[in-house]
């Protein structure tokens, strides 16, 4: 999508370079083209440092440039058999001078991480020469097969050093959401997405598509707030996620679907949350409503103010109805006292959202801000 | 006086198992699995589970202890004449291998501990994109382990893959060790 549009348009990209055409001398021909290239990723550099290293777009666009310099290399080359040899010599002294010249950006604007042990920048270029990594041979992504749970390091403030294995990773989506756009609706690809992985996200209505069934392999939801999340269509068939995470979410409504294993919650605050799975655990939540189907007894631990109520009926699949629902069932691990835990209860029938605001204002509709559904579902209680 | 104590128990065939690992992880399932219950079920541990089973005519005795925070500082109360320890490791759960990681060394450091067989149990491989045996190697830094004997396997408690491996190796590593004394 995005990237591929991206590529098309980039002078490299066209059909396999034609300096062995006749019309002119295949020196002279290489000779300008490798100007273009030259002149085009020095530019490519030196737009660096204005793009926003949040997200990860910097880092698509590193990757970019690295793919340029490994494909010029290569063309260099190719090249051999008609290039005299002292201006070979040449040719890879530019190569190598690009090179250092995005070595001295990136060091330049990479924010000066905490202390870790770090590989070194060098090991950025390994990868990029191998055919399988280099992202302009699968136009729009999807070579890149690592799972995307990787994502909430990558993303963060320190990228460069320390993701190094995880540069060529895969499809990032998350970009593509985090990405400014005229339009409000994106559409990022999740077909070929082999796991879910949302992380560092605001404000955004997310709804998976049906095409997103293949990537239930696994999932995990990591550092949003005032989001909605709908991954209900893609599971409710026959691709429950085996296992879910969720962790550090703040004031969203999420509805996670169908999980056909365990659910992970941790730090989620001031939102709520939709889940049928068979286990549940729930760590250091504060003021959560939680709709729940669970196959076993759900626990929480150093959580407080969390409400409990049963999986709203437009969500329940076949799944649901052959296995009990042990909702109300808690157990919380910071109160092994008689009486009832102060940290939960269960949420009053008249306090429940009903059917018609699942159906009618979670999807959301033109002109609906994410804000003012949050709003309607009463996200921050009152 | 331990030794004394091991060959005691040896005669009666008896190992104590200590199965420790995060939450989730899967160590009820593990166990329910071995004992062909439904694993369908499992709510999180609440406290401890103890389970006998009789393998190759040793009586094997699996202590399952929760695997919660809270329980975790509880977890040393049962270390005492632990033969083997089984630490189990949600091979999906990239987001928490390095609290995994720590909370491994923590027990490896632990007196009473020394001498046990450490099993790793690599579980939910059945799931598609979790990480291979390279991948925990280096994640939990295995490679510097030289306190105790291990052993990593990849299994599945859902597919039952390779558990009973994983108890035939630790009743062989215990055994050469018993009769070392």
């Amino acid at each position: 999508m995005a990237t591929q549009a991206e590529i098309s348009t980039h002078p490299l990209a066209g059909p396999k370079v034609l300096y062995r055409s006749s019309t002119m001398d295949p020196k002279e021909r290489f000779y300008r083209h490798f100007l273009e290239s030259d002149a085009d990723l020095r530019d490519q550099i030196s737009q660096l440092e204005s793009l926003a290293n949040v997200g990860g777009e910097r880092q698509e666009a590193i990757d970019h440039i690295l793919a340029g310099i490994s494909k010029l290399q290569n063309e260099v080359a190719d090249a051999a058999d008609f290039t005299p040899s002292y201006d070979r010599k040449q040719y890879s002294e530019a190569v190598k001078n690009i090179q250092d010249a995005l070595n001295e950006t990136v060091t330049k604007i990479t924010p000066k991480s905490r202390f870790q042990f770090k590989r070194t920048t060098k090991t950025v270029y390994v990868d990029m020469g191998a055919p399988e990594n280099d992202p302009r041979l699968n136009p729009g992504s999807l070579s890149r097969k690592n799972t995307l749970s990787e994502n909430a390091e990558e993303s963060s403030a320190a990228v460069v050093e320390d993701t190094v294995s995880e540069l060529p990773s895969s499809k990032n989506y998350n970009e593509e959401l985090s990405r400014p756009s005229s339009s409000s609706v994106r559409k990022p690809s999740f077909s070929a997405a082999r796991s879910i992985g949302i992380t560092n996200q605001t404000g955004l209505h997310i709804i998976l598509p049906s095409s997103a069934a293949r990537a239930t392999a696994a999932g995990s939801l990591t550092d949003l707030s005032g989001c909605i999340i709908d991954m209900s269509i893609p599971t409710s068939g026959g691709t429950a996620f085996p296992g879910l995470a969720l962790k550090n979410i703040k004031t969203s409504l999420v509805i996670a679907g169908r999980v056909n294993g365990p659910v992970h919650i941790t730090g989620v605050a001031d939102s709520i949350l939709v889940v049928a799975a068979r286990q549940v655990r729930i760590h250091e939540c504060k003021n959560v409503d939680i709709y729940l189907h669970c196959g076993s007894h759900p626990i929480i631990e150093d959580c407080s103010g969390m409400r409990f109520a049963p999986l709203p009926a437009c969500y329940v699949s076949e799944a649901e109805e052959t296995s009990e629902n042990q909702w109300d069932q808690v157990d919380d691990f910071k109160w092994l006292k008689a009486g009832h835990s102060p940290n939960w209860s269960i949420l009053a029938e008249e306090e429940r959202l009903s059917p018609e605001v699942w159906t009618g204002i979670v999807p959301g509709k033109p002109g609906a801000s994410v804000d003012e559904i949050l709003a309607k579902v009463g996200i921050p209680r009152t | 006086m331990l030794s004394i104590l091991r060959k005691a128990r040896l005669k009666d065939k008896e190992m104590r198992i200590l199965m420790l690992g995060l939450d989730n992880a899967g160590k009820t399932t593990i166990v329910k699995k071995i004992m062909g219950e439904d694993v369908n079920t499992v709510s999180p541990t609440l406290g401890f589970i103890i389970k006998t089973i009789d393998y190759d005519g040793y009586k094997l005795n699996i202590w399952d202890v929760g695997g919660q925070k809270t329980l975790r500082s509880y977890w040393r109360n049962y270390f005492e004449k632990t033969d083997a320890l089984i630490w189990v490791v949600d091979s999906t759960d990239r987001l928490r291998i390095d609290d995994c990681r720590v909370e491994l060394q923590g027990l490896l450091q632990e007196e009473r501990l020394a001498g046990a067989s450490l099993l790793i149990f690599a579980n939910k491989t059945d799931v598609e994109g979790c990480m291979d045996e390279q991948e925990i190697l280096s994640a939990l830094e295995l490679e510097n382990v030289r306190t105790h004997h291990w052993h990593v396997l990849q299994c599945s408690a859902m597919t039952g893959r390779n558990l009973k491996e994983g108890l035939a190796w630790v009743v062989e590593d215990a055994k050469k060790r018993l009769f070392l004394y």
